[in-house]
């Protein structure tokens, strides 16, 4: 009961963290790099807070978890790859090597 | 299940945050990525809430919201790849 807790709030706070990332960060791939990491921690880490305390639905929450696991990364690498080219701009380092290579 | 009441008060804090950029975003671009993270926010609160209800008929429907949010934010990628 005490580590499922500490779990899912564990989740809670990474899922939050995901979120206020994106109001904070300055530019489109550096809210991809918040958004999408943090929130795949903090789903599985709510994942496993909840298998610990009903172990009745493992099944299901096996299912859930892979899932999510496969596809939150191929749905930021499409985001990432549609942003490059729309050209959006990185406001960081104030160059783009990628795009320099290709032109 | 108080302190799951305080996560889901934490999570629908996080929410807010995410619909307000949302709307505010000026590019599709930045929108499809808060839409990625706001579908991840939405099916955890699904999950929290099946411990909650103590139903397990809510992890079914936080499976499919899964599937079809994935869909959604790859076509939603692949039409803003191609629409330019």
């Amino acid at each position: 009961m005490i580590l499922s807790t500490i779990f899912v709030t564990l989740g809670g706070i990474f899922i939050f963290l995901g979120a206020l990332g994106i109001v904070r960060m300055p530019d489109i791939f550096n809210r991809l790099q918040a958004g999408t990491k943090a929130t795949t921690l903090g789903f599985l880490s709510i994942v496993l807070g909840v298998l610990i305390m009903r172990p009745e639905w493992w099944g299901k929450l096996v299912i859930i978890a892979a899932f999510v696991l496969l596809t939150n990364p191929i749905g930021s690498h499409n985001l990432a790859r549609s942003a490059h080219r729309n050209r959006e701009e990185m406001t960081l380092s104030g160059s783009d090597a990628l795009r320099e290579e290709e032109e | 299940m108080t302190p799951f009441i305080i996560i889901l008060i934490l999570l629908a804090a996080g929410g807010v945050l995410a619909v307000i950029k949302l709307i505010t975003f000026k590019k599709a671009t930045g929108k499809a990525v808060v839409l990625d993270v706001l579908t991840t926010l939405v099916t955890a609160v699904l999950v929290i809430l099946s411990v909650v209800f103590d139903s397990g008929f809510l992890l079914d429907i936080a499976l499919i919201y899964a599937i079809l949010s994935f869909a959604a934010v790859l076509a939603a990628a692949r039409y803003l790849e191609k629409g330019m």
